[in-house]
């Protein structure tokens, strides 16, 4: 139930005032630019299919009362990065304290996404698990300069210096390499 | 004695970072004499390059769906909080997968003579954006060329073609630096971008769509998202700022117009902040626009008056060609066409039912329509001879997660763009009209 609740939460909001036709076009307009990004983000920093949609839908639905209410963000891309980073944050903390309760979960540690299998690389495995080694924040790091963000970007959305930011990413960089050698190893 | 772990790190640190001259020379020496180093340094790069690899993901359709249907304009009467449960309900039993195969259905009443074949146009660098992402969104034609804009993660991109299916990248693509670019119009005269650039509404003209030169029209923050060209008159729309503040919230519809290649703001009555214009066109009488909410009419370009408010919410794209006039884009998370005769009067046309996604853009062409879009699965197609009664043009290969944004007619031929996900993506249109 945990992934419906929010969406009803926003809903309310939504619910006390009326919805532009203007807004919900360019809403459509960020979903198909970003929505990839997003739910790449959420998906591989969290490896579960269900809490990565529900951070997708709770980012864009946030970005819909920001601009309802005329604080539209300059920069889409940025707010939508700082939001979805701070939603994976909280719910991934939120879905650990669940998987207490519901050993079943843990099912969604083995690698069998349907694009792993696609692709046929026993690699890119490695890489989901090795990823899954590394803290959240060493995750959203690596993923968003994977879509592209420059190092100074990545330390504008995760509000770090510019120096700490590229202390992060180094040590993730090399915390990944560390856990695929490892892997790879044991093979 | 050589230190290993800080090669590794400079190494680690010039995936993301530039190094300085003196460090990358010193880790290029480094790495011709030392295979351990050289190895490290290949697994680096090997683990980047399989980030960027599964780095994009497109969500499952009903994320799409749950997000433009709240998005959606509100019923008569708003929502209640027994709607409100009834849409829970809804997305309960969509995520327990009790859903339809709507797509089986669909393909079943396709067209059975489609005017236009679709056939995706092999990658090219063109489409690919310094890892990042990339979508080319509009496309507009010039003769026997064709100029397509698109934004990426790293800025504008404007690429062109003579054939439609071998693209290179604008000579001048320099010229647009960090700027945002929303349409691109063609006609004898060559082609025009609006867009804005810094902040402030901006347009780019070139008689061959490889060298262009850039316009800023005036001093106030906004933007350019639609331009359109008539006899010698040229307009512009999109949004101007009302007042000091550089924030959104101030900025007004607004729209310009120039005969002799000087921009001058017009009048826009009835216009209402915060607002933008979204999209022009000449329907062969007049330029209309819209706000997303409204109908704008303007015959000299210089004094837009608003002409009617029926236009239903979700019209994204506006068209015309000598009879009707077209409005596309989405309502309730459904592909929606409307048609109008004057612009006052709309009425919904009938698409094939229970589809989600959007129209992303209309265009006619020998007496029938083709519509472009986003359907279930990916990429979507409809087909219409009177505008009214549009038919599903069944399904385009290799396209499955993509989406068209736009299409144009050349004398060479039809092309659609869009993306795939990360990567923008052309396809070639086969013209099977009689």
């Amino acid at each position: 139930m945990d992934a419906i609740k929010p969406l009803v939460e926003t809903a309310a909001v939504v619910a006390d005032g009326s919805v532009p036709a203007h807004v919900a076009a360019s809403l459509a307009v960020a979903y198909d630019r970003h929505a990839s990004a997003v739910y790449g983000m959420a998906l591989r920093s969290t490896r579960d299919p269900e809490l990565a949609a529900d951070v997708t839908q709770e980012a864009f639905l946030r970005l819909m009362v920001e601009v309802q209410h005329g604080r539209g963000p300059d920069n889409v891309g940025a707010w939508l990065y700082r939001a979805s980073s701070n939603l994976i944050v909280s719910r991934a903390r939120r879905a650990a304290v669940a998987r207490r309760f519901a050993p079943r979960l843990l099912r969604r540690d083995t690698p069998d996404q349907p694009e792993d299998v696609a692709l046929g690389n026993e690699r890119q495995g490695h890489l989901e698990y090795a990823l899954a080694s590394l803290s959240v924040s060493d995750r959203i790091a690596l993923l968003m300069a994977a879509q592209g963000a420059t190092g100074a970007e990545i330390a504008a959305h995760l509000g770090r210096s510019h120096g700490a930011t590229r202390t992060l990413l180094v040590r993730a960089r090399r915390r990944l390499r560390d856990a695929m050698v490892e892997r790879e190893a044991r093979r | 004695m050589t230190n290993h772990a800080a090669f590794e790190r400079l190494v680690a640190t010039g995936l993301d970072f530039s190094l300085d001259t003196h460090d990358a020379a010193d880790v290029e020496e480094h790495l011709a004499t030392c295979s351990a180093c050289r190895a490290t340094a290949a697994g680096y790069q090997a683990d980047a390059a399989r980030l960027r690899a599964i780095a994009f993901v497109d969500p499952p359709d009903r994320v799409r769906a749950a997000v433009l249907g709240a998005a959606a304009r509100p019923r008569p009467g708003g929502w209640t909080p027994l709607k409100l449960l009834l849409a829970a309900a809804l997305l309960l039993a969509a995520l327990a997968g009790t859903t339809v195969a709507v797509g089986t259905l669909l393909r079943l009443v396709a067209a059975p003579i489609s005017p236009v074949q679709w056939s995706a146009v092999p990658s090219e660098d063109a489409f690919v954006q310094d890892n990042g992402t990339l979508r080319l969104e509009r496309v507009a034609a010039s003769g026997d060329r064709f100029v397509a804009i698109g934004s990426g993660s790293t800025g504008a991109q404007v690429v062109i073609s003579g054939d439609g299916r071998a693209w290179d990248r604008a000579v001048d693509g320099g010229a647009f630096g960090s700027a945002i670019v929303f349409d691109v119009f063609g006609d004898g005269a060559g082609f025009t971008i609006v867009g804005s650039s810094s902040g402030r509404p901006t347009i780019w003209t070139s008689p061959d769509g490889s060298r262009w030169t850039a316009t800023s029209l005036g001093e106030s923050a906004g933007e350019l998202r639609s331009v359109a060209a008539h006899g010698g008159l040229a307009v512009a729309v999109g949004s101007q700022s009302t007042g000091d503040s550089a924030g959104r919230a101030d900025l007004a519809g607004a729209a310009w117009h120039a005969t002799d290649g000087t921009w001058q703001l017009a009048t826009v009555l009835g216009a209402t902040a915060p607002g933008e214009l979204t999209e022009v066109t000449w329907t062969g009488r007049e330029f209309l626009a819209i706000d997303g909410s409204s109908v704008y009419g303007s015959t000299d370009g210089a004094v837009w008056r608003r002409v009617s408010t029926g236009l239903p919410g979700g019209a994204t794209r506006l068209v015309a060609d000598g009879g009707s006039i077209l409005a596309a884009g989405l309502d309730g998370g459904s592909p929606a066409i409307w048609t109008s005769l004057d612009g006052v009067a709309w009425s919904a046309a009938h698409l094939p039912p229970g589809a989600r996604g959007r129209v992303a853009a209309v265009a006619s062409h020998s007496g029938s329509a083709v519509a472009v879009g986003s359907g279930p699965s990916g990429v979507a197609a409809w087909s219409s001879t009177d505008g009214s009664t549009w038919l599903s043009s069944g399904p385009i290969e290799d396209s499955d997660g993509g989406v068209m944004l736009d299409l144009a007619w050349s004398d060479n031929g039809v092309v659609a763009v869009g993306s795939v996900g990360p990567r923008a993506a052309v396809w070639s249109g086969q013209d099977t009209s009689p």
